[in-house]
């Protein structure tokens, strides 16, 4: 009878789920930092932050938070329950939620039809998918694709 | 001219072909960044259309403004004829002070391009006048525009949001607005209005619209 398990690997160790967990479709338990494994550290749909939020890994916002998001090498995911009142920079921005503050994605920023946003967006490159419906100004700036840090928005002409 | 184009993409929405926006987004090939003003919400289209260059794109949703029009209230005793000038006056000033607060740009914004589609067909004369003088600080003497003009009330073409697919190509959704007020005019009555904008070129469309390009005086 003790047969049968004696292929099965050991099992993970278990670790509670922080604040700021990864998403892992295989049910396993997190260990490694997201930005090693190309997935996305959570914040979950209950949690509310105030404050600074910044971070080397890609995130995900399902909660609510008040203050600023800065990931500037990352990805960021507004999730469709994530509210965020902030100011938000990282390299690429995913927007399935709500967003009321200024958005700068240094590569791309993409906005579901899921999405309702107060702000103006800057950024090389910009999508609005089929059926978004966008209210606000949105800066683009092509030539700064791909160029890391160092974009800005257009500026307006002079009257 | 007549204009009768009209078509569906691939995925069943509605194109209308319009040989006017050529023009318009030709001769602001140079500038940089391009300064557009959209008197709708962004759609797909026209983010997609205008992303391949130095941009700003404004997006204003004005039609949000209509949905509960200023009421002027009369201040003259019951009984006596209320002065219509004055109630004009009021209006035109309410509007004024809703559209002021809608526009509100950078200092020194001015605009390339203005894409009004069919919101001038929404505004009563005095909303009207307001609204040309409310986007006026914001516009130049290079400013240019399109619109699309109701010309008779029978015409089924409301209720619709627009987008730009292509320079040649203006994409068209339906939308439900509930029952918005609408008022059929002349060309030249709409324009008389439009502060410092003339019609530079138009096209009849056969579902009764005139498309028409503007220009600054």
């Amino acid at each position: 009878m003790f047969e049968r398990n004696k292929d099965r690997q050991p099992e993970k160790i278990e670790t509670p789920a922080p604040a700021a967990s990864a998403i892992d479709n295989s049910s396993t338990a997190y260990r490694a930092p997201a930005t090693a494994t190309g997935k996305s550290a959570i914040l979950g749909a209950t949690i509310r932050v105030k404050g600074e939020i910044s971070g080397d890994e890609n995130l995900l916002i399902e909660g609510q938070v008040e203050g600023s998001v800065s990931l500037s090498a990352h990805e960021l995911t507004i999730g469709k329950t994530g509210k965020v009142h902030a100011n938000i920079t990282a390299r690429t921005i995913r927007i399935d939620g709500e967003v009321n503050g200024d958005i700068a994605g240094k590569e791309k920023v993409v906005v579901s039809s899921s999405s309702n946003i107060k702000g103006t967006i800057v950024t090389p490159k910009m999508s609005l998918e089929e059926g978004a419906r966008f209210k606000g100004t949105i800066d683009i700036d092509p030539a700064h694709a791909n160029s890391g840090t160092g974009f800005k928005p257009a500026t307006d002409k002079p009257a | 001219m007549l204009n009768t184009a009209e078509q569906f993409d691939n995925s069943g929405k509605q194109v209308l072909q319009t040989r006017l926006m050529p023009d318009l987004i030709e001769q602001l090939a140079g500038n940089s960044p391009l300064m557009v003003f959209d008197v709708g919400y962004g759609v797909h289209e026209t983010v997609e259309f205008f992303g391949n260059r130095r941009c700003r794109l404004h997006f204003s949703a004005l039609h949000t403004c209509l949905q509960t029009p200023p009421v002027i209230r009369s201040k003259i005793p019951f009984g006596q004829l209320p002065n219509a000038d004055e109630q004009d006056t009021a209006l035109y000033l309410a509007w004024l002070d809703r559209f002021r607060s809608a526009l509100k740009f950078e200092q020194g914004t001015r605009f390339d391009l203005c894409l009004f589609w069919d919101f001038l067909n929404y505004l009563d004369d005095q909303a009207l006048k307001a609204f040309a003088d409310a986007l006026a600080p914001f516009t130049g003497p290079q400013t240019l525009g399109h619109a699309y003009i109701l010309l008779k009330s029978d015409a089924d073409v409301l209720k619709r949001e627009y987008g730009l697919k292509a320079a040649d190509q203006i994409s068209v959704r339906p939308v439900n607005p509930g029952s918005p007020v609408f008022y059929a005019r002349p060309q030249a009555r709409v324009t008389s209005m439009m502060k410092g904008f003339v019609v530079k070129h138009s096209v009849l469309r056969r579902d009764g619209l005139l498309e028409a390009a503007l220009k600054r005086t």
